[in-house]
């Protein structure tokens, strides 16, 4: 049977690295020093920078990264270079919070998220509500991820692979490795993953780089057939820039299973070298991802939006009379798929931690800590179920709702940065700031109002009242209280 | 001096909008050049800034 663009080889060297995740699993199982949720959902709390630094980047270069990044970058030219930008300035993000949180953590033993706010703010409505957006966000996430790898199993393997079972296979792969060992599974799985990327991206740049020439040599071409790839940026174009940038500044840098591995961190130094190299890290992968779909963009450029996503597979398809080429596809298409089971495994694993430590145990105070990872176990597979569920039978005309989930993200940003740095900030300016922020942006998105006012996402306007209300209301009520 | 580097690269994260002509030079339009430029320079400050900012005493 024709197994497309991997052929038996190929095929059989994806199910062989795919199963090795699985015996990955049982050695972090092996591992695990007790049954804790310390223990299950931060690996004790044991990360040096090796690992560390590459679940963090595994976990933040999803599977979109990959495809969708060159595909945007075919579609957008060179305004896509916003994507390298943003990539470091997460990290500037981390770093208003990160150091502070990270020394609460190991004084508060704090787990996810949900424990910080609450330890901080002491106001149940309020953790409530910012675990409720975290888990809604990780949902998106895992979704978008879980359709994007039925798609792409589906497509390399000549249709071998059906798109559901590709999902369904994955996923059990997935949740089997999770349950068995945790975040060590996750973060030691994530590892290989992020050396696969890493070495994915770069060895095809240089691929594509020494066949389709030069950006240089390609001036030419691209003058030609993609003349708007050099027009003038106008203002709105400016405006979209900074926007994206604040976006993704104050949204992504607040993913809770980023936080998690700040937890994860061994010590302080080793949280520091990570962000240090994952600083450098959009050079190495986000940087040669554009210039390939634009180089891509030269050669072929009539795709539409579909095919766009495919812009590297059609590239790397078009040398494979190169000896050696279909090793070089292999690696992509199992880059690709790494870079998807790592942002989903991570997903899966702070929503289960979310629901277990900051919904379960809050009604269930007196649960042993055995229990509670049970529970959280329990709670995966029965997430990752629901998933599935989605993943294969929601239409695409819901799409929408998905890309909204970082504009609601940005919104719990204040309690996080704020909260560390600003002891005299109550729960009731957060609380209201939040519900402003958040009711301003659902109003925008969900009516038939523009969705960028004034060119700026919904989302960063109400991160911008956010802000402002709980100026307002700290200041209010500071002056009441020296009345 | 390390809020400062902060503060500055700030400064220096919102110089990468583009806004310089498009001019091609060696295939990429000049302001591509100018905001790959900065975010490297963005890039390179926060390096500094975190290597000076974080007490490692605390850890």
């Amino acid at each position: 049977m024709d197994k497309g663009l991997l052929g038996s080889e190929g095929t059989l060297f994806i199910l062989v690295y795919l199963f090795s995740l699985i015996g990955v699993g049982v050695v972090g199982l092996l591992k695990s020093k007790e049954k804790s949720m310390s223990d299950f959902y931060l690996g004790g709390s044991g990360f040096g920078v090796g690992i560390l630094f590459l679940t963090m980047y595994a976990t933040q270069y999803s599977g979109n990264s990959l495809i969708g990044f060159a595909g945007s970058a075919y579609r957008n030219g060179w305004f896509f270079l916003v994507s390298f930008t943003f990539m470091i300035a997460i990290v500037g993000g981390y770093m208003l919070y990160a150091p502070k949180l990270y020394r609460l953590s190991v004084q508060h033993r704090f787990i996810t998220i949900g424990d910080y706010i609450r330890h901080r703010y002491e106001d149940k409505f309020l953790t409530y509500l910012i675990v409720g957006i975290g888990i809604l966000a990780l949902s998106n996430y895992m979704l978008t991820n879980l359709k994007a790898i039925g798609y792409i199993l589906n497509y390399v393997t000549g249709g071998y692979i059906g798109f559901t079972e590709g999902i369904i296979a994955m996923a059990i792969i997935m949740v089997v490795y999770e349950s068995l060992g945790g975040m060590r599974s996750v973060a030691w799985t994530d590892a290989i993953q992020g050396v696969l990327l890493l070495a994915g991206v770069l060895i095809i740049f240089v691929v594509i780089w020494l066949h389709y020439g030069s950006l240089s040599s390609n001036e030419a071409l691209l003058l030609q057939v993609k003349s708007d790839f050099f027009r003038l940026p106008l203002l709105e174009d400016k405006i979209r820039w900074i926007s994206i940038l604040i976006m993704i500044f104050f949204g992504i840098s607040v993913y809770p299973q980023a936080i998690q591995r700040i937890y994860a961190a061994k010590d302080s130094r080793t949280l520091k070298r990570s962000f240090q190299l994952m600083i450098i890290m959009p050079l190495l992968t986000t940087l040669p991802l554009i210039i390939i779909a634009i180089i891509g963009a030269a050669h072929f450029p009539e795709l539409n939006k579909q095919g766009s996503e495919q812009i590297i597979l059609l590239m790397l398809s078009k040398l494979s009379s190169i000896e050696g080429m279909r090793y070089i596809i292999i690696l992509f298409i199992a880059a690709a798929i790494a870079a998807i089971m790592s942002t989903v495994d991570s997903a899966m694993l702070a929503i289960a931690s979310l629901f277990t430590q900051d919904i379960y145990h809050q009604h269930k105070p007196q649960a042993s800590q055995k229990e509670l990872t049970y529970v959280g176990k329990s709670f995966s597979w029965l997430l990752m179920a629901v998933m599935v569920y989605l993943a294969i039978t929601l239409p695409s005309t819901i799409w929408w709702l998905i890309q909204i989930k970082l504009e609601l993200l940005c919104q719990i940003a204040p309690a996080v940065m704020l909260g560390v740095h600003f002891k005299q900030i109550k729960s009731s300016s957060i609380l209201y700031g939040l519900l402003f922020g958040l009711g301003f942006t659902l109003l925008f998105l969900l009516s038939s109002l523009p969705n960028k006012p004034l060119g700026f996402h919904a989302g960063v306007i109400g991160l911008s009242l956010n802000a402002l209300v709980i100026y307002l209301h700290h200041g209010l009520s500071s002056k009441k209280v020296l009345q | 001096m390390a809020s400062m580097i902060y503060k500055l690269s700030l400064f220096i994260l919102l110089l990468t909008t583009p806004l310089l002509p498009a001019t091609p030079y060696a295939g990429v339009p000049l302001w591509a050049w100018v905001s790959i430029f900065m975010s490297v320079l963005y890039a390179f400050m926060l390096i500094v800034y975190i290597q000076n900012s974080w007490d490692e005493k605390d850890g």
